[in-house]
C-alpha cells in the first residue's frame, strides 16, 4: 500500500501516466472476486433464465403470465436499485419475520442480485432463439425416427444456440461490467479496490487510478469479444444467413 | 404393406379427415391428389404421427396400432417404418449434406459412423450429389436440397416413403431434376405415397391414384382407370382442367 512518502511524491505532479502500470498491477489483484461474481451470476442467471423460458414456452396460462410478468418487472428496474432493495431492504423484511440474514455473505447477495438482473434478458433470448428455429427441423428429426429429446439436443438446440450467440456475448460483457456495482455494498472487486487505492492517496490520483481500472475492464471485455467471435464462427459454420448476422455485430 | 382404417382427425372443431380407409400394397406408388384443404397433407402427417389422428387403425408391415390408444413406443416403432420428404425440404441446417443422411442412421439405426457414411455416400451418389457431401444446406439450390431430402429418406430403408408435395416449393427448372430422382426411386420398387399437384407426373409414375376432397377419399383406383374413366362427378370436374390426351400421347 502507498505510504505517506509515496503520497507526497504523487501529489507533486498533476497527471502522472507513468504510474498507471503499477496501479493496474495493484487493482488486478482484486480480479478473482470480480471473476467469481461474474461467473457465479452468469451460471445462476442462465439456470434461472432456463426455468423462466420454459415457463414462457410450455407452461399453462397462469404460470406463464407470472413468468412474463417477472421478465417485465426485472427489466424495468435499475440494478443499483435492485441491490439496495435486496441487500438492505430484504433482510429488514426477513428480520420482521424472525429470520436473521446478517450471516449471509455479501458476495452471495451480489451473485443472486446480478443473476436476477440478467435472468430476464437471458430468458427472453432463450425463448426467441428457440422460436427462431423452424418447427420443420424438429419434425424432420422425428420423421427420421429420432426421439423428441434427440431431435432437440442434436438438431434444434445447436441451431438455437447459434442464433443466440451474438446477443449472448453482448449480455455476458454487460454482466461483466455490471459487477462493478458491487462496490456499493463494500466488496473489494476491481472497482472496490480502485476506490480503496484512491482513498489511500486522498483522492489525488483519481484520474490515473480510474484510467487504470478502465484499461483493465476494456482489455477483459476485448478478450470476451474475441472469444465470442470465435464461438460465433464455429457455430454458424455453413449458415450463410446467421454468419452474416454475426459479422455485423 | 400399409393399411389405414377409419382414420379421423379434427383441428379444433374443424374435421379434416372424416373416417377414410387407405390400402397401399408393397411396391405400390400411390399418388394422393385433390384440391387444397382436402386433407391430403394431414393424412400423410398422421401416417408419420407428426399429427396425432383422433381415431382409426393403422398397420404398416407387421406393426399395427390404434390411433386412439397408441403408445409412445409404438409411435417410434411405426415411424421407423416410414420416412418423410417435406415440402420445404427441412434439411438439418446445422449439418452437412453427408451428416443429414448419416444422422438418422447413427442415432436411430445404431450404425457405426463409418458404415453410415458409406451408405450415405452411396445414396447421395444416386441422387447425383456426390460432389456436395461436405456442403451445408444453405449453400444448395432448392432442387439439390430436396434431392438430399430424398437421399435421407431412402437411406433409412423404410417400408414406405412419404412425400409431401416434394416439388411445390421449387421453381419450374428445378422441378425436373427432383422429379427424375423420384421417378428413379419409384422404379426401384420402394413403396411410396406422394401428395402432389403435378398431375402429369402422378399419371406417369403412380400405379394407384387416390383422389381426396373435403376430408374424404372420393375415388381411388389404378392410375389409368382414374384418369381415363373417372367414375365420380367430383373427379370428372377436378380432372376437367387437366387434359390427359396430351399426356398419354407423349
Amino acid at each position: 500500500m502507498a505510504g505517506s512518502e509515496e503520497v507526497k511524491v504523487m501529489a507533486t505532479k498533476l497527471f502522472k501516466p507513468e504510474i498507471i502500470p503499477e496501479l493496474i498491477w495493484k487493482i488486478i489483484q482484486a480480479f478473482p472476486l470480480t471473476l467469481t461474481l461474474a461467473v457465479g451470476s452468469l451460471i445462476l442467471g442462465l439456470i434461472m433464465a432456463l426455468g423462466i423460458a420454459v415457463l414462457c414456452l410450455r407452461a399453462p396460462k397462469v404460470p406463464r403470465s407470472i413468468a412474463n410478468g417477472y421478465i417485465h418487472f426485472i427489466r424495468g428496474i435499475p440494478t443499483l436499485i435492485l441491490i439496495y432493495l435486496l441487500y438492505l431492504g430484504f433482510p429488514q423484511l426477513m428480520k420482521g419475520l424472525g429470520v436473521d440474514m446478517s450471516g449471509v455473505d455479501k458476495r452471495v447477495y451480489l451473485v443472486v442480485i446480478f443473476a436476477l438482473a440478467v435472468s430476464a434478458n437471458f430468458a427472453e433470448l432463450m425463448r426467441s432463439s428457440y422460436l427462431s428455429v423452424d418447427n420443420g427441423q424438429q419434425e424432420a428429426a422425428l420423421a427420421a425416427g429420432m426421439t423428441a429429446r434427440q431431435g432437440f439436443q442434436r438438431i434444434v438446440l445447436p441451431q438455437a444456440f447459434a442464433v443466440a450467440l451474438p446477443s449472448l456475448g453482448n449480455y455476458i460483457i454487460m454482466l461483466f461490467k455490471l459487477t462493478s456495482l458491487g462496490f456499493v455494498v463494500g466488496v473489494v472487486d476491481l472497482m472496490g479496490k480502485t476506490r480503496i487505492l484512491i482513498n489511500l492517496t486522498y483522492g489525488s490520483r483519481r484520474l490515473e487510478t480510474y484510467l487504470a481500472l478502465a484499461v483493465i475492464y476494456w482489455a477483459l471485455c476485448f478478450v470476451l469479444e474475441r472469444l465470442n467471435k470465435l464461438l460465433i464462427k464455429r457455430y454458424t459454420r455453413g449458415r450463410k444467413d446467421l454468419a452474416e448476422r454475426g459479422a455485423v455485430q | 404393406m400399409l393399411n389405414i382404417k377409419g382414420i379421423r382427425k379434427s383441428f379444433g372443431k374443424t374435421p379434416v379427415l372424416r373416417g377414410l380407409d387407405l390400402n397401399v400394397g408393397k411396391g405400390d406408388v400411390a399418388a394422393i391428389l385433390g384440391p387444397s384443404g382436402s386433407g391430403k397433407t394431414t393424412l400423410l402427417r398422421c401416417i408419420n404421427f407428426l399429427e396425432r389422428a383422433d381415431e382409426g387403425r393403422m398397420t404398416i408391415g407387421d406393426a399395427s396400432s390404434d390411433f386412439k390408444t397408441v403408445t409412445k413406443k409404438e409411435i417410434y416403432n411405426l415411424r421407423r417404418k416410414t420416412a418423410m420428404v417435406f415440402q420445404n425440404y427441412c434439411l438439418f441446417n446445422n449439418k452437412t449434406v453427408l451428416e443429414n443422411v448419416t444422422e438418422g442412421l447413427i442415432t436411430v439405426h445404431k450404425k457405426s459412423k463409418r458404415e453410415a457414411e458409406d451408405i450415405a455416400a452411396a445414396m447421395l451418389q444416386k441422387v447425383g450429389l456426390e460432389d456436395k457431401l461436405n456442403a451445408y444446406p444453405s449453400f444448395l439450390s432448392g432442387g439439390q436440397q430436396q434431392r438430399v431430402g430424398i437421399a435421407r429418406a431412402m437411406a433409412q430403408c423404410p417400408d414406405v416413403i412419404l412425400l409431401d408435395e416434394p416439388t411445390s416449393a421449387l421453381d419450374p427448372e428445378l422441378i425436373g431434376e427432383t422429379l427424375s430422382v423420384i421417378r428413379q426411386v419409384a422404379k426401384s420398387g420402394i413403396t411410396m405415397i406422394i401428395v402432389t399437384h403435378e398431375m402429369q407426373f402422378a399419371a406417369e409414375i403412380a400405379n394407384k391414384i387416390v383422389f381426396m376432397d373435403g376430408g374424404n377419399i372420393i375415388e381411388q383406383g389404378a392410375s389409368r382407370d382414374f384418369f381415363l374413366s373417372p367414375k365420380e362427378e367430383r373427379t370428372i370436374q377436378f380432372l376437367s382442367r387437366f387434359n390427359l390426351g396430351n399426356y398419354y400421347s407423349i
